[in-house]
């Protein structure tokens, strides 16, 4: 997948700005708004603070569209935009929600093989406050998105090796064997 | 097609086969496969199900409309860049397009960052702090302006190299650059509480900058409506640079300054650095 580009459909609406603003927002509500809130709500778990974020996501997408490449991938625009965007929030509240995350992980067990994806989830979650920014998002889109590294490290816009050695930390740390 | 080991599809290959963004040959690849797996129709019907429960649960918190004014009041907020409004640059002064067009999903802005650029006006010494500060050597003379204008069509104005340049409400700011040798371009900023905000990109890694002899200005404009100081940073660079690379340096310099911005030290990357200060009205 990750050697052919893909080539999104595009639309193109005329007319005035506001106006089209409004289509273009509209058009990106329907068709990734769902992705985009649920990743806030995996990474905030919190339904209100997920709406907030969605719609900063989108507004940080409108701000930057006209320098979206249009052979990338929109889906993984917009998802690479909204976990930027709830990690650096929960930055802001790091020093509490490590602590908690550090008692939750003391307490559960390492998923085991053939745990249920949303445990690995899970599991991926509860480390993810132990990390740089950087890692914390490799993570979450390779073991939560399912992305290889290379699309990993195009989204984030790093070398493959530089993300193969954040997710090798990762690994160390979660205990969890299939990773790279 | 991408497999894994048990040659089962990926999930991000069905989400983005679910999102439309497929060509035509990788759809039929993957419906081939669908075809003949059960593990994997069951894992797109699950990827399915999800995406009906969130959409269910978005569209009732926030159905579009209410969802349309929530983006449009943060787009008010800062900072904010204009590239949707159609922002155009023009000698003396700022106007919006009276239209613009866009594409969906692919987009590209016609019609903004049109730029005339008065040489001869009030342009200031532009010596790179990066210069000063990391032992840096002029790399062809790379140069960095924010060029300052009103909402009106008011004096345009460069921000000061030294100390901190005051913006009026509504005011709203374009940087512009020389890379010199140098071949990708970035900029954040951090407030005065060591908030970082990626400009340019947002997400990704540094954008290819534009060889010329000429100041280039990034697209659309930045408006800061916060309070306090701003550092706004270029980053001019001969390797592209993540956001997240970024924002831990700057987090980074922030700590080493005390939780000063004023004296935000340069941030510990590769490249040449350009340091503006703005008051934000």
């Amino acid at each position: 997948m990750a050697e052919a580009a893909p080539k999104p459909h595009l639309v193109v609406i005329a007319g005035s700005a506001s106006g089209s603003r409004r289509d273009v927002l509209r058009e990106l509500y329907q068709r990734f708004g769902p992705t985009v809130y649920g990743r806030c709500l995996y990474l905030l778990k919190d339904r209100h603070r997920a709406e907030d974020a969605t719609q900063e996501v989108f507004a940080k997408a409108l701000t930057s569209w006209d320098r979206f490449q249009g052979d990338a991938s929109p889906l993984t625009w917009l998802v690479t935009i909204a976990t930027h965007h709830c990690l650096n929030e929960l930055r802001g509240e790091r020093a509490a929600w490590r602590k908690g995350f550090t008692a939750q992980v003391e307490l559960t067990s390492v998923p085991k093989d053939g745990a249920k994806e949303h445990e690995v989830r899970d599991w991926v979650r509860k480390l993810l406050g132990r990390f740089d920014l950087e890692t914390q998002a490799a993570a979450v889109h390779h073991h939560v998105d399912g992305m290889t590294l290379e699309e990993v490290a195009q989204a984030l816009g790093r070398s493959v090796p530089t993300i193969r050695k954040r997710l090798a930390a990762f690994a160390r740390v979660a205990g969890l064997e299939s990773f790279p | 097609m991408t497999t894994g080991p048990t040659t089962h599809l990926r999930e991000w290959d069905l989400k983005r086969l679910a999102a439309g963004e497929l060509d035509s040959a990788q759809e039929a690849a993957l419906r081939a496969h669908l075809e003949g797996c059960e593990a994997c129709r069951a894992t797109e019907r699950t990827l399915a199900q999800s995406e009906a429960d969130a959409r269910r649960e978005l569209e009732a918190a926030l159905p579009f409309e209410q969802f349309a004014q929530g983006v449009e009041r943060l787009l008010k907020t800062a900072p904010r860049r204009r590239a949707l409004l159609g922002g155009r640059w023009v000698q003396g002064g700022w106007a919006l397009a009276a239209c613009v067009t866009v594409a969906v999903v692919a987009p590209r802005l016609v019609g903004g960052g049109l730029l005339r650029h008065d040489h001869g006006g009030s342009g200031r010494s532009d010596a790179p702090l990066g210069e000063r500060h990391l032992g840096n050597r002029l790399k062809g003379g790379a140069q960095v302006e924010l060029r300052i204008a009103g909402a009106g069509d008011g004096p345009q104005r460069v921000a000061v190299e030294r100390g901190a340049e005051p913006l009026g409400p509504g005011e709203r700011v374009r940087i512009g650059y020389r890379a010199g040798t140098h071949r990708y371009v970035a900029a954040i900023s951090v407030d005065a509480q060591g908030e970082v905000s990626a400009l340019y990109p947002e997400a990704g890694s540094s954008l290819p900058a534009t060889p010329s002899a000429q100041l280039t200005y990034l697209p659309g404009s930045l408006e800061f409506t916060g309070r306090g100081s701003k550092k706004v940073i270029v980053v001019l660079s001969d390797a592209p640079l993540a956001v997240t690379q970024l924002t831990q340096a700057a987090q980074a310099a922030f700590r080493q300054a005390g939780g000063d911005v004023s004296r935000l030290p340069p941030l510990a990357l590769p490249g040449e650095q350009f340091q503006r200060t703005l008051l934000e009205p």
